[in-house]
C-alpha cells in the first residue's frame, strides 16, 4: 500500500492542487475569493468544491466510503459546473487530472525510493486501481453532467407552463376541451 | 501518429494568466443564455419609448440611433439634477470593496464585473469623465473613460445581473444604493431604445390591461371563480367574491401571478378564504388587477404611470384603503416611492384600520396601503383566527426574506409569527443568509425569463445554497415567501439545487390552517393533495358552533401547552 499511504500522507497538498485545477475554470481576477473565502454561505462555489473533491479524493485512494456519498459529492459538484459558462470538457475534465497530480506527486516519489521490481510492480498494480477509479467517476460525471443540462432544458419549459397554468385551464373549459382530456386520460 | 493535445492543455485555463489589460479595455461577450432576449420595436413604441428598434444583443450593431452619446450624456446630466442621490452614489465610493462579495451574481459567477462596486463603477466612469474636473483632465488615471458602443454593450450586460436586491447597500459604509445606480442604467438604456421583452411585455398589459399577462375582466373573473371552485371542493365553503364594485371599505389588489401562475393561485385562495372567514367587506377590481409594479424594472416615470392606476381604482371605487397581496416589487415602490410619484392619496381614502381588530396602520398613512402579511399578523396576534396548523403537518418550512418586503420595508417578525401560528414545524434558514441579510432569489427586477434560466441559477445559488444547508439538516420540504416573483423563480432554482422543497407563499399555509365556520372536515390541503393528519368527523352542528368565539380558547391552549 505504498502510493495510497503516499496519497493519503500527502492529502492536504495533492487535494489543494486538485481543488485548483477545478478553479482554473474562473475568471483569474477573483479566484483568489474563492480560495480564501471559508464561510459555507457566503461562498458556496468553494464550498461546494472543497467538500465534494475531499470526499472524492478518499474514495480514490480506497477509503472505506458510502458508494451513495460519493455519488452525492460527485453529483454536487458536476451540478454546479453544469450550469457555469464553460464547455463540458472544462467542466467535468479536472476530474481527470487527479491522474496527472498522483504520477507526478505520488507515484513518481514513492518508484524513486522503492525501485526494485518487486516493489515497482505493486506500486504499478496500487496505481491502475486509483486509475480506474478516477475513471469511474468520470464516466459518472459524463451522466451526471448530461442530465443537468436536460434539467435545465425542462426547467424552461415547466416554467412556461406554471406561469400561466390557469390561463391554460381557463382556455380549455372555454373550448370545452377539458371534459375530453379528462375522459381520454381516463 | 496523430498529433492529440494532451488532457491539461484542453483543461488549460483561459486566460492563461491575468489579463493583461484593465477592466476598462475587457469587452463584454454576448453568448445566447447570457442575456434576456430584446423587447419587440412595437411594444416598446406603443409605450411610446424613444428610439424603440430592433436589435439583437449578440449583434455586432446595436442600431444605436445617431446622437447616442449625446442621448446618454444628457439623460445622465438630467438624472443627476434629479436625484441627488445619484450625485452622492456616484462621489462617494472610496471602493473599499465591502460589497464586492455580497452580490449574489458575484458569489454564483465569480466574475469580477458583478462585485457591487465594480458594476456600479461602469457608470461612475463615464460620470467622471464628463462631470468632474479630474475625470475631464486626468482621464484613465482618475478613474474615468470616454463612452463608445462597447459600454453601452457591457452596461446592458451587468444591469441586467443586478436584480437590485439592494443585499449590497447593507454593507456600504456610506449607504450607497447599488440598485438605484442600476436602475438609473436601465433608464438610460431604455432612452437608447434597448430593453427587454420579459419586463416590457407585462408593462405594455398592464398598462393596457391591468395585469401582467393582459388577461381581460371576464377571463380574469372566470379564473378566480375557478379558483373559488377549488376552494368549495377542499373545504365545503362556496365563496363569491365581489369584482369591480363601488362602495366597499377595502380594494384588494394581489399580484397578478397569484391569480394565473403556479403555485401562486394556492395562495390567493388563502387570501380568499380568509377574507371569507373574517367577513371583510372589499372587492377586487379586474382594471386594477396587478399589484406588482413592473414600470419600477424600467423608469421611475413607467412605475409612477402603473401606480397611479391602483390609486385611480381606489376613488373611483369609493374605496377607504387598499389591501396589498404578498408581492415584492410593488412595496418598494408603495414604501420608497409612491409618495413622491402620485402623492397625496385620492380624497376618499383614509389611514388604514383593520375592521376586525381596530389597529390603525400608522405606518401606512401617506400610502393608504397595508401588506397583507402585516393585515394578518395582526389578527393573528388578537387571535381573532381559529387555526389547525395540524394541517401542515407534512410540512417542514423554512422562510426566505424576500428582499422588497424584508430588507426594503422591515417586514421581518410579521412573517414569522404567522407562521409559528400556522406551522408547527418552522426552521430558520442560516444567520446571515435570512432578514435583511437574506440572498435573492437570483432572478428579481425581471430577470425570471427562461432564456437566461443557466444565469439564474447561478444568481440563485447563495439563496439554495442555504435552503439546502436545512433541507440536509432539517428535512426541510417546503420554501414559504412574501413575494409573486419568488413564487415564479423559487421552483426551478429549488428543481435544481434542492429538489424535494416546494416554495409556497404564506397564505397558502395560513389557507390550510384556517378554520372556517361551516367547513367540511378538510382532507386534501389547497393543493387537492391528501393530508397527513386529516380532520377527524364531526358532526355538524358542533362545525356550526365552531365560530371565531372558540379561537381566543383554543390559541390560548395552544400557547400553554
Amino acid at each position: 500500500m505504498l502510493l495510497m499511504e503516499k496519497a493519503k500522507a500527502d492529502k492536504d497538498i495533492l487535494l489543494q492542487k486538485w481543488v485548483d485545477m477545478f478553479y482554473k475554470a474562473y475568471p483569474l481576477g477573483s479566484s483568489g475569493f474563492v480560495r480564501t473565502s471559508k464561510d459555507k454561505f457566503t461562498n458556496p462555489i468553494g464550498l461546494i468544491t472543497q467538500t465534494s473533491l475531499n470526499t472524492l479524493y478518499d474514495a480514490v485512494i480506497g477509503e472505506d466510503i458510502d458508494p451513495a456519498k460519493v455519488h452525492s459529492a460527485l453529483a454536487e459538484i458536476v451540478q454546479l459546473r453544469a450550469i457555469q459558462e464553460m464547455t463540458p470538457s472544462k467542466a467535468v475534465g479536472p476530474l481527470a487530472q487527479l491522474k496527472t497530480i498522483l504520477k507526478q506527486d505520488a507515484l513518481s516519489v514513492c518508484m524513486k525510493k522503492n525501485n526494485d521490481s518487486k516493489n515497482l510492480e505493486k506500486l504499478f498494480d496500487e496505481y491502475f486501481i486509483v486509475d480506474s477509479r478516477i475513471d469511474a467517476l468520470f464516466l459518472m460525471a459524463l451522466d451526471l453532467y448530461s442530465s443537468d443540462r436536460e434539467k435545465v432544458f425542462n426547467l424552461r419549459v415547466e416554467e412556461v407552463h406554471r406561469s400561466q397554468s390557469q390561463v391554460v385551464r381557463w382556455a380549455k373549459l372555454r373550448e370545452g376541451k377539458l371534459e375530453t382530456n379528462h375522459n381520454t386520460e381516463g | 501518429m496523430a498529433k492529440l493535445p494532451t488532457s491539461d492543455q484542453l483543461l488549460a485555463a483561459t486566460p492563461t494568466s491575468f489579463p493583461d489589460k484593465g477592466w476598462m479595455e475587457i469587452k463584454p461577450e454576448f453568448t445566447p443564455g447570457t442575456y434576456p432576449y430584446p423587447a419587440k420595436e412595437a411594444t416598446m413604441k406603443a409605450l411610446g419609448f424613444p428610439n424603440a428598434h430592433t436589435w439583437a444583443p449578440q449583434d455586432e450593431d446595436w442600431n444605436l440611433p445617431e446622437n447616442w452619446e449625446e442621448i446618454i450624456y444628457n439623460g445622465l446630466k438630467e438624472r443627476l439634477e434629479k436625484h441627488r442621490s445619484l450625485k452622492v452614489f456616484m462621489d462617494t465610493c472610496v471602493r473599499c470593496g465591502a460589497c464586492a462579495d455580497k452580490c449574489h451574481f458575484f458569489l454564483g459567477t465569480n466574475d469580477p464585473k458583478n462585485m457591487p462596486v465594480l458594476r456600479a463603477e461602469l457608470l461612475r466612469s463615464i460620470y467622471r469623465k464628463d462631470f468632474t474636473l479630474a475625470g475631464k483632465i486626468l482621464g484613465k488615471i482618475a478613474g474615468a473613460r470616454s463612452l463608445d458602443k462597447a459600454i453601452i454593450k457591457e452596461l446592458f450586460s451587468y444591469a441586467y445581473q443586478c436584480t437590485e436586491c439592494r443585499r449590497c447597500s447593507l454593507f456600504c459604509p456610506y449607504g450607497i444604493d447599488t440598485a438605484e445606480i442600476t436602475a438609473i442604467v436601465r433608464e438610460l438604456l431604455y432612452e437608447l431604445g434597448l430593453g427587454i421583452n420579459w419586463v416590457i411585455e407585462p408593462v405594455s398589459n398592464c398598462n393596457r390591461t391591468g395585469n401582467h399577462l393582459g388577461i381581460q375582466p371576464h377571463a380574469f373573473k372566470e379564473i378566480v371563480e375557478f379558483l373559488c371552485e377549488d376552494i368549495e371542493e377542499i373545504t365545503g365553503i362556496h365563496i363569491d367574491p365581489p369584482f369591480n364594485e363601488k362602495g366597499h371599505e377595502i380594494l384588494v389588489i394581489a399580484p397578478s401571478g397569484d391569480i394565473f401562475a403556479d403555485p401562486g393561485i394556492y395562495t390567493f385562495m388563502g387570501y380568499l378564504m380568509l377574507f371569507h372567514e373574517i367577513g371583510l367587506d372589499y372587492t377586487l377590481s379586474t382594471y386594477a388587477s396587478e399589484g406588482g409594479n413592473f414600470g419600477s424594472f424600467v423608469s421611475f416615470d413607467m412605475a409612477k404611470k402603473l401606480n397611479a392606476k391602483m390609486y385611480h381604482e381606489a376613488e373611483r371605487l369609493g374605496s377607504k384603503w387598499i389591501l396589498g397581496g404578498e408581492c415584492g416589487h410593488m412595496w418598494r415602490v408603495i414604501n420608497q416611492y409612491m409618495a413622491t410619484y402620485n402623492g397625496p392619496t385620492p380624497a376618499c381614502m383614509e389611514v388604514p384600520k383593520s375592521p376586525i381588530t381596530g389597529t390603525v396602520f400608522e405606518n401606512a398613512s401617506a400610502t393608504k396601503m397595508v401588506h397583507i402579511v402585516e393585515f394578518t399578523a395582526d389578527l393573528i396576534k388578537h387571535n381573532k383566527l381559529n387555526l389547525r396548523p395540524e394541517r401542515n403537518d407534512h410540512l417542514i418550512t423554512t422562510w426566505h426574506d424576500s428582499c422588497n418586503p424584508a430588507r426594503a420595508m422591515g417586514c421581518f417578525e410579521e412573517p414569522r409569527s404567522i407562521i409559528n401560528a400556522v406551522c408547527n414545524n418552522f426552521v430558520e434558514m442560516p444567520e446571515h443568509t435570512i432578514r435583511e441579510e437574506t440572498f435573492c432569489c437570483g432572478s428579481g427586477s425581471g430577470l425570471n425569463s427562461e432564456e437566461i434560466m443557466d444565469l439564474r441559477m447561478r444568481g440563485g445559488l447563495p439563496r439554495a445554497n442555504a435552503a439546502r444547508w436545512v433541507a440536509d439538516h432539517n428535512n426541510v420540504n417546503r420554501i414559504a415567501c412574501m413575494c409573486a416573483l419568488d413564487r415564479a423563480i423559487l421552483p426551478p432554482l429549488m428543481d435544481y439545487w434542492v429538489p424535494g422543497v416546494d416554495v409556497s407563499g404564506l397564505h397558502e399555509l395560513v389557507g390550510n390552517a384556517l378554520i372556517m365556520k361551516g367547513e367540511i372536515p378538510r382532507t386534501m390541503d389547497l393543493r387537492q393533495e391528501d393530508l397527513e393528519y386529516p380532520d377527524p368527523e364531526v358532526e355538524e352542528d358542533e362545525i356550526e358552533e365552531n365560530g371565531v368565539e372558540n379561537a381566543s380558547e383554543e390559541q390560548d391552549n395552544g400557547g400553554e401547552e
